[in-house]
C-alpha cells in the first residue's frame, strides 16, 4: 500500500507534536506542575487502556494506535497545574474507559473522550479547579463576569489581564493557535471546526460587547485569548470521531460549541464552559449527520 | 522503474482459463494437438471475449475449466494475418482494450466510425499508482505507437489525434498533439480524460456519443503490431512488482520471480488475489506482491470522501455494509462506485474498503436476484392456486349438473 499517507498512529503522533507549543507556553507560564499533569495523566490513562484491553481482548494493538496519549494530554493542559494526581488518575480513567472504551473503542465513541474526563473531574471535585484563584489571583473570565459594575477597562488593571485575554493565557492560546495552524495545514485537522468555533464565538462577543461599559461581556479578542478557546476550536472541535462528517452539519456544529462556550463564560456557573459546550455539541453530530450527509 | 522492458523465459506452461472476465470461450483444439504461435486456440462471442490464440509453438492438453499449452521451444508461427479491412483485422488478432476493461477493440472501431467520432485519444496516463507498463511502452516505442495511432485516425478520418500521457512523461513526437495529465489517482479512466482534456461531461453517455473515442496505449501498439506486421495479440507488458515484462498471454503467475507475500492480480489498488493456477490475461496490467496491513478502526477522517472521484462516503457504504443494512442503501449510491480504489489509498486506518464495496454489490446483487427469484415463484403460485381453484369450481357445476340431471332422471321414473 502507498506509504505516502499517514495511517492513524502518525495522525495522532502529529496531533501531539501540535500540542508541543502550548505545553511550552504553559509550562513557561504557570510553571512544571504542567507536566506534572502530563506526566500522571499519560501514566494512568495508557496503564488503564492496556489493562482495560488486556483483559478484554489479550492483544494491545487497540493501545497501539497513539490516541490515548492525546487525550491524556489534553486533559494535562485543560486542568489547573499540579492538580492532585488521584484526580488527575480520575479524569484519565473517565476519559479512556467510559468515554472510549466502554462504547467500543477509538471510532466508536460519541463523546471527546478528554472533554468527558475533564467534565467529569469539574464537577466531581470542583473545589480542586478553584486552584486557578490561587495562582493568577482570580481568573480572568471570572474577574470580567463578577465585577460589580466596573468597566472592562476598570478591571483590566488586575493582575489576571494580560495584553489582549488573560494573563498567561493568551501566550497559551496564541501556541496552541500555532499548533493548530499546522494541523490544518498538514490537513490532520479539519479547516471549517476552528473557523466557525472562532467566527460564533466572536460574533457573540461582539453582539455582547460595547466598547468596554460596565455591562459588556469582553471583546471578541479577549474571548479568543482566554481559557481554553484555541485548543478547543482546533484540537477538540476537530476530533473526527465525535464531530459530524457532512461540510454543513460541521459548519452548524462548530458555530454550536462557539455560541455554548460563549453563553457558558458570560451566563453559567462554570469559569470556562468549553467542556459542556464540546459535549453538547457532540450529541449533536450523528443526528446532524442523519439529517445532511448525502453523497 | 522506466529500464527497458524485460523479457522473461519461456514458462514450462501456458494456461489459458476458458472463463474469462469478459466472458466464456470454447476451446478450438483437442488434446494432443500440435499448435504454431498464433493458432486459435479457443473462441468466445466476438462481441464479448474474442479469439484467444496460442504465445508459442507446442502440444494442447485440454482440461474442463483450461487449455494448457506445453511449448516446444520452437517458436513455429503461422504466416502474418492478410485483412484488407482495419477493423477486421483487429478482430482477427484478438485486440481487445488492454488498460483493463477487456472491450473488444474492432467493436470499439465499428462504433466510433459508425458515430463518425472527429477526436482520437490515445491514453498513457497511467491507470494506478504504482503501474508503469504503459510508460514504459511509450518511452520505448515511439514511433511504433505513433503508426498505430496513424492507422487508427486514418481508419475512423478524425481529424483530432492527441496523445495523453501521465505524470512524469517527457514525449516529444513531431506533429502529435501532447496533453500531459497530471494530478492525483485516479486520472487515469476514459471518462476523467474526456473530462480533463475536452471539458466535456460525459454523464451517463458514451465517448462515442460525444464524438471521441479513446484507446489505451497498449491497444495502440497492439493495433500497430496487427496492421503493419500482421501479427496477433499474444504478449504485452506487465508491471511484475516494479519492474516491466513483455510477458506472454497464458504466462502463469507461479513462474514469476515473486516475494514471499499475498500476489495481487490486476494492479496494487484495484486488483484481486491471485488464485491457484492464476495466468496472464488480456487485461492484466499488473502483478504486485502486498505485505498485508493491519487495519484500525475507522476514526471518521472523512479522506475517503474526501478522495472519491464520485464523491460518494465510503465511510458510510463501508458501516451500513458491514452491519448487513442494505435498505437505506440505495441514497449511498454504492452502484456508482467505479471501483478505482482511491479510498483505500487515502484511508489511515488501512480499512479494506475496495474489496468490502466489491462484495457489497456482488451481495446486493444476490439479494436482488433472490427477492426477484420469490415475486417469480410467488406469481407462479398465485397463478397456480387460480388454476386449481378454476379446475375445481368447474368441476364442481359439473357434478352439479350432472347430479341435477340425474335427480331428474329418478323423478322420472
Amino acid at each position: 500500500m502507498d506509504a505516502s499517507t499517514l495511517d492513524t498512529r502518525d495522525i495522532m503522533l502529529r496531533t501531539g507534536v501540535a500540542l508541543v507549543p502550548a505545553f511550552a507556553a504553559a509550562t513557561y507560564w504557570f510553571g512544571p506542575g504542567v507536566l506534572v499533569n502530563l506526566a500522571v495523566t499519560l501514566g494512568a490513562g495508557v496503564a488503564l487502556e492496556a489493562g482495560w484491553v488486556w483483559a478484554r481482548f489479550r492483544t494491545f494493538d487497540a493501545v497501539k494506535d497513539a490516541s490515548t496519549p492525546v487525550t491524556c494530554a489534553l486533559i494535562a493542559i485543560a486542568v489547573p497545574p499540579s492538580l492532585h494526581p488521584g484526580i488527575l488518575v480520575f479524569a484519565a480513567a473517565m476519559a479512556v474507559i467510559l468515554a472510549k472504551q466502554i462504547y467500543g473503542g477509538i471510532g466508536k465513541n460519541v463523546f471527546n473522550p478528554a472533554m468527558v474526563g475533564y467534565a467529569a473531574a469539574l464537577v466531581a471535585f470542583p473545589a480542586h479547579f478553584a486552584d486557578w484563584d490561587m495562582l493568577t489571583g482570580a481568573t480572568a473570565l471570572d474577574a470580567l463576569r463578577f465585577r460589580e459594575g466596573a468597566t472592562v477597562a476598570e478591571v483590566w488593571g488586575q493582575p489576571a489581564f494580560g495584553l489582549v485575554g488573560a494573563h498567561g493565557f493568551e501566550v497559551v492560546n496564541a501556541a496552541a493557535l500555532a499548533g493548530g495552524l499546522y494541523l490544518c495545514a498538514v490537513r490532520i485537522a479539519n479547516w471549517r471546526m476552528p473557523v466557525a468555533v472562532l467566527a460564533s464565538l466572536g460574533a457573540c462577543a461582539a453582539l455582547g460587547y460595547d466598547n468596554g461599559s460596565s455591562a459588556s461581556l469582553g471583546s471578541p479578542m479577549f474571548h479568543w485569548f482566554s481559557g481554553g478557546t484555541m485548543l478547543a476550536a482546533f484540537f477538540i472541535a476537530t476530533d473526527p470521531v465525535t464531530s459530524p462528517s457532512s461540510v454543513r452539519a460541521q459548519w452548524i456544529f462548530g458555530i454550536a460549541i462557539g455560541a455554548l462556550i460563549y453563553c457558558i463564560r458570560s451566563f453559567g456557573a462554570y469559569p470556562d464552559g468549553i467542556a459542556f459546550a464540546v459535549l453538547l455539541a457532540n450529541l449533536a453530530a450523528p443526528a446532524l449527520d442523519k439529517a445532511m450527509l448525502r453523497p | 522503474m522506466g529500464a527497458a522492458v524485460k523479457r522473461l523465459h519461456l514458462p514450462s506452461v501456458l494456461r489459458y482459463p476458458l472463463l474469462t472476465r469478459m466472458g466464456r470461450c470454447e476451446p478450438r483444439v483437442v488434446s494432443g494437438a500440435r499448435v504454431r504461435s498464433g493458432d486459435v486456440l479457443a473462441a468466445g462471442n466476438a462481441r464479448t471475449v474474442g479469439l484467444l490464440h496460442a504465445a508459442t509453438s507446442g502440444v494442447i492438453e485440454l482440461t474442463p475449466a483450461e487449455v494448457l499449452l506445453h511449448p516446444d521451444g520452437l517458436e513455429d508461427a503461422l504466416p502474418p494475418l492478410a485483412a484488407e479491412d482495419l477493423a477486421k483485422r483487429v478482430c482477427d488478432a484478438g485486440i481487445v482494450g488492454l488498460g483493463g476493461a477487456g472491450y473488444p477493440t474492432w467493436l470499439k472501431l465499428q462504433q466510433a466510425k459508425r458515430a463518425a467520432v472527429t477526436t482520437l485519444i490515445v491514453n498513457a496516463v497511467e491507470c494506478e499508482p504504482d503501474v508503469s507498463a504503459d510508460r514504459s511502452l511509450l518511452r520505448g516505442h515511439e514511433d511504433e505507437i505513433l503508426a498505430g495511432m496513424r492507422a487508427l485516425a486514418a481508419y475512423l478520418e478524425a481529424s483530432r489525434t492527441i496523445l495523453a500521457p501521465g505524470e512524469g512523461m517527457d514525449v516529444d513526437i513531431a506533429d502529435t498533439e501532447v496533453a500531459r495529465v497530471t494530478g492525483t489517482y485516479p486520472s487515469g479512466s476514459e471518462r476523467t480524460l474526456v473530462r480533463r482534456l475536452l471539458g466535456m461531461e460525459l454523464q451517463d453517455r458514451n465517448p462515442t456519443d460525444v464524438g471521441v473515442v479513446v484507446f489505451n496505449v497498449a491497444t495502440v501498439f497492439a493495433v500497430h503490431r496487427a496492421w503493419h506486421h500482421g501479427e496477433r495479440l499474444v504478449e504485452r507488458v506487465v508491471t511484475v512488482q516494479d519492474e516491466n515484462c513483455w510477458l506472454r498471454i497464458g504466462h502463469p503467475v507461479r513462474e514469476l520471480a515473486l516475494p514471499e507475500g499475498e500476489v495481487t492480480v490486476g494492479g496494487p489498488v484495484t486488483g484481486w488475489l491471485a488464485r491457484q493456477g492464476e495466468s496472464i490475461a488480456k487485461t492484466t496490467r499488473a502483478v504486485t506482491v502486498k505485505t498485508p496491513v493491519e487495519s484500525r478502526p475507522c476514526i471518521r477522517c472523512g479522506w475517503c470522501a474526501d478522495s472519491c472521484p464520485e464523491g460518494l462516503l465510503p465511510q458510510e457504504l463501508f458501516r451500513h455494509i458491514n452491519a448487513g443494512h442494505w435498505t437505506g442503501m440505495d441514497a449511498l449510491r454504492l452502484d456508482d462506485c467505479v471501483e478505482c480504489g482511491a479510498c483505500d489509498l487515502a484511508c489511515p486506518s488501512r480499512l479494506p474498503l475496495l474489496a468490502t464495496f466489491r462484495y457489497g454489490k456482488s451481495e446486493r446483487r444476490e439479494l436482488e436476484r433472490r427477492a426477484r427469484d420469490a415475486a417469480v415463484a410467488r406469481d407462479r403460485f398465485t397463478a397456480r392456486s387460480a388454476r386449481l381453484e378454476r379446475l375445481r369450481s368447474a368441476e364442481r357445476k359439473e357434478r352439479e349438473a350432472r347430479m341435477a340431471s340425474r335427480r331428474e332422471w329418478t323423478h322420472r321414473l
